[in-house]
């Protein structure tokens, strides 16, 4: 439809119009053409038929004369009067066809002009004649043979013949002219005719498409209209969602059967004698939402309060839309029941102002954790120096003066003093190890493990021991200091559970696959039962007296903290004295990340 | 100038701390005195030179400063904020000398410009070698910046 519209440029009313009016002006031209046309061949006619009728009354004239000249002549011949009474007609004749000549000739000058000579001639002629009947009945033959004789050859005769011959040839000129031009009217008159005829059926045909084209469009229009609004029955009528239509005043002139079951009414028939703001749960919401945007605006998805016929309140999500519709304003609304959302959403607020409260708890705990471990690492450590640092004091500055018991009396402060403030720094690694944030980054294991090696080296040395790194180590992603708090505790774990009088000998490596490595430390020390293998990595836990394997039962601890904190996991093998074989298992380092 | 004729600092609230520092720079043999004040506010008072510390003579401007953190009325941070804002003592060496490893103190304490941090070593040997590295270190090796002492 749009390319028709696109092709002519004019309107299909204005194009019906013009139509009719060019139909209208080729058939009055066309009518008006014709009856000139006709009037001149009607006129063309007439004057054909005059000079005709001059031409017969021409023959006429000659024929009377003839007639009364041949009776004379008989008379004369015989001088029965019976020969002349019988051609007496002749001179009338040739008197009425000049009466008639005349008549035709009233606009022709020139034939006047020799119609009044040849009136002379004739009429002397006639008197001719008559003298010669007389003179024959009088003086008998031979005087009128005579005077026939004299008069054949007289100068009358031939002149009336020359004029009736000129008068006849300009009568037959005219003929000729006369019925060219006929023809020629004629002709002209069948043309018009056709052409406009030709032209009136073009015009009528073309009308005819046109009309015929613009019917068929406006049987498509109309065909798309009804199926269009047969959809919007379908779609208003099998919605889900709850679809009004109501006036300005709110008489609701629409209602699907979603509307009906929303709000708990019986039937459609009662909920459109309802008006439309009963809907509401509170009926002075529906004024301010339609009063409340432009004309010919709308709102979406507006969360209001429902009330149904039952009295319980809903939650909808309205959406509203205003539409004129024969001069009347009136309003579309879409209608869902958001009940169950908004209580959920009501939930979750709920619930969620809990966990904020619970946050705030937990991080007031874990404020208060923070100001705990720096007050154990502060004010629980200035005591234990003092401790020490003035049993050294004692011992160097006044050991002379005390005896062996006192010596060990303050030797006992000294060891106790430095137990203490090893298991204080322990303890605050692992706590320390469950607060703030930590990145991951590549680190190399082969660095991390050396700098452990490096710490240890002293008391390996001194029991005659030996680490062994099988290189390369890989590289892995971690936290620096975080692994190497776990590297150096599982070092110095597999060098000291080892029995007193074997050297510890210790072999650390690495093996990755499936984008994880695992570390391997392996000692020859005196192994783990299997019932004690999860306990080892609990905080505080010990499997030995502080006299024979002295720690503070955490290094373990840091290890599996620290890994969980580095998303790896730990593990051991072991066999009772055949050693323990420890392993660690991070996320391997990108081979590219140089 | 003769680094040996001025006194270093010692900002110690703890007398236990107090005495074992002093006794271990007595180890060390120092030649420098060392000058004790017991919070933030008298080593401000002593580093501005208002009494009793208005005699210059007797009370001249530190070598360098020990300062330890958790302090009475003004802590050791405020104190290393308000010396690295004072135009004259603005290039004084301040070494921290604390209990505390938090790393929120030892980050703080750089951000403020500290020139080195310590913390207290349990035991008196260590803190005699820690004495000893100290006055090596800022009294014999470390190139002094020019102080208005006066």
């Amino acid at each position: 439809m749009q390319g028709i519209e696109s092709r002519f440029w004019l309107p299909i009313r204005t194009r019906v119009n013009l139509g009719f009016t060019l139909a209208m002006g080729l058939v009055v031209a066309v009518a008006a053409l014709s009856d000139q046309s006709v009037g001149r061949l009607v006129e063309t006619g007439e004057r054909v038929g005059q000079t005709q009728r001059a031409l017969t009354a021409l023959e006429s004239l000659l024929a009377g004369t003839t007639a009364a000249e041949t009776a004379v002549r008989g008379y004369v011949l015989t001088g029965e009067e019976r020969i002349l009474e019988g051609h007496e007609g002749g001179a009338p004749r040739a008197q009425a066809a000049l009466a008639e000549l005349k008549r035709l000739a009233a606009d022709d000058p020139e034939q006047q002009r020799r119609l009044a000579r040849l009136e002379g001639l004739v009429a002397e002629r006639l008197l001719s004649l008559q003298e010669t009947a007389a003179l024959r009945r009088e003086q008998g033959l031979a005087a009128a043979a005579e005077r026939v004789r004299a008069s054949s050859d007289s100068v009358v005769d031939a002149t009336t013949r020359a004029l009736i011959d000129e008068m006849r040839g300009v009568e037959h000129a005219l003929l000729t002219a006369r019925s060219a031009a006929a023809a020629a009217t004629a002709s002209r008159t069948r043309w018009i005719i056709l052409i406009g005829g030709g032209a009136l059926v073009a015009v009528a045909l073309g009308s005819t498409v046109l009309i015929r084209r613009e019917i068929e469009r406006r049987r498509r229009a109309d065909r798309g209209l009804r199926a269009s609004a047969a959809r919007y029955r379908v779609l208003f009528d099998r919605n889900l969602a709850a679809i009004a239509r109501s006036r300005r005043d709110g008489t609701v002139l629409d209602c699907n059967p979603a509307l009906v079951r929303l709000l708990g009414y019986a039937s459609r028939e009662e909920a459109l004698g309802t008006n439309a703001s009963q809907f509401y749960a509170d009926p002075a919401e529906r004024e301010r939402l339609v009063s409340g945007f432009e004309p010919g605006g709308g709102v979406v998805d507006q969360e209001v309060r429902f009330r149904r016929k039952d009295g319980e309140v809903i939650w909808v999500s309205m959406t509203f839309v205003e539409f004129e519709e024969n001069g009347q304003t009136g309003f579309e609304a879409l209608m869902l029941d958001i009940t169950d959302r908004k209580e959920a959403a009501e939930q979750i607020e709920a619930l969620n102002a809990a966990l904020a409260g619970q946050v705030g708890e937990l991080d007031a705990a874990n404020r208060e954790l923070d100001a705990f471990s720096y007050s154990i690492s502060h004010d629980l450590r200035a005591p234990l120096r003092a401790m020490q640092g003035f049993a050294e004091a004692l011992l160097e500055d006044y050991g002379e003066r005390l005896d062996a018991a006192g010596h060990d009396y303050a030797q006992r402060i000294v060891a106790a003093s430095r137990q203490m403030d090893v298991l204080i720094q322990d303890l605050l690694a692992y706590s320390r190890l469950g607060r703030g944030e930590i990145s991951l980054d590549p680190v190399s294991l082969e660095t991390v493990v050396d700098e452990a090696c490096g710490t240890l080296e002293m008391e390996v040395k001194e029991r005659g021991g030996e680490i062994n790194v099988e290189r390369p180590l890989h590289r892995v992603l971690a936290h620096r200091a975080v692994l190497g708090q776990i590297v150096t505790n599982l070092l110095a774990n597999a060098v000291k559970f080892t029995p007193a009088a074997t050297p510890p000998r210790v072999r650390v490596r690495s093996e990755a696959g499936g984008g994880r490595v695992r570390l391997w430390v392996e000692d020859n020390g005196i192994g783990i039962e299997p019932q004690h293998r999860e306990r080892i990595f609990r905080a505080f836990e010990r499997l030995h007296g502080a006299q024979q394997y002295p720690g503070t039962g955490i290094g373990l601890a840091i290890v599996q903290k620290g890994t969980a904190r580095l998303g790896g996991r730990v593990g051991v093998e072991s066999e009772p004295g055949a050693g323990s074989r420890f392993w660690v298992e991070l996320r391997e380092a990108e081979v590219s990340v140089a | 100038m003769n680094a040996n004729a001025f006194p270093i600092l010692l900002v110690e609230d703890s007398p236990d701390d107090a005495l074992l520092i002093q006794r271990a720079f007595r180890k060390a043999n120092m030649a420098n005195p060392v000058q004790l004040v017991r919070d933030g506010e008298e080593a401000v008072a002593y580093l501005s030179g208002a009494p009793p510390w208005d005699d210059r003579a007797r009370f001249p401007l530190p070598v360098f400063m020990l300062l330890d953190l958790k302090l009475p009325r003004r802590s050791g941070l405020e104190v290393l904020a308000w010396v690295r804002q004072e135009s004259t003592v603005k290039r004084l060496p301040v070494v921290v000398l604390t209990s505390s490893r938090e790393s929120v103190d030892v980050n703080r304490a750089y951000d403020l410009g500290v020139n080195s941090y310590l913390t207290k070593p349990v035991g008196f040997e260590a803190l005699l070698e820690m004495v000893k590295s100290v006055n090596l270190y800022w009294l014999v090796l470390n190139e002094y910046p020019e102080m208005r002492r006066g």
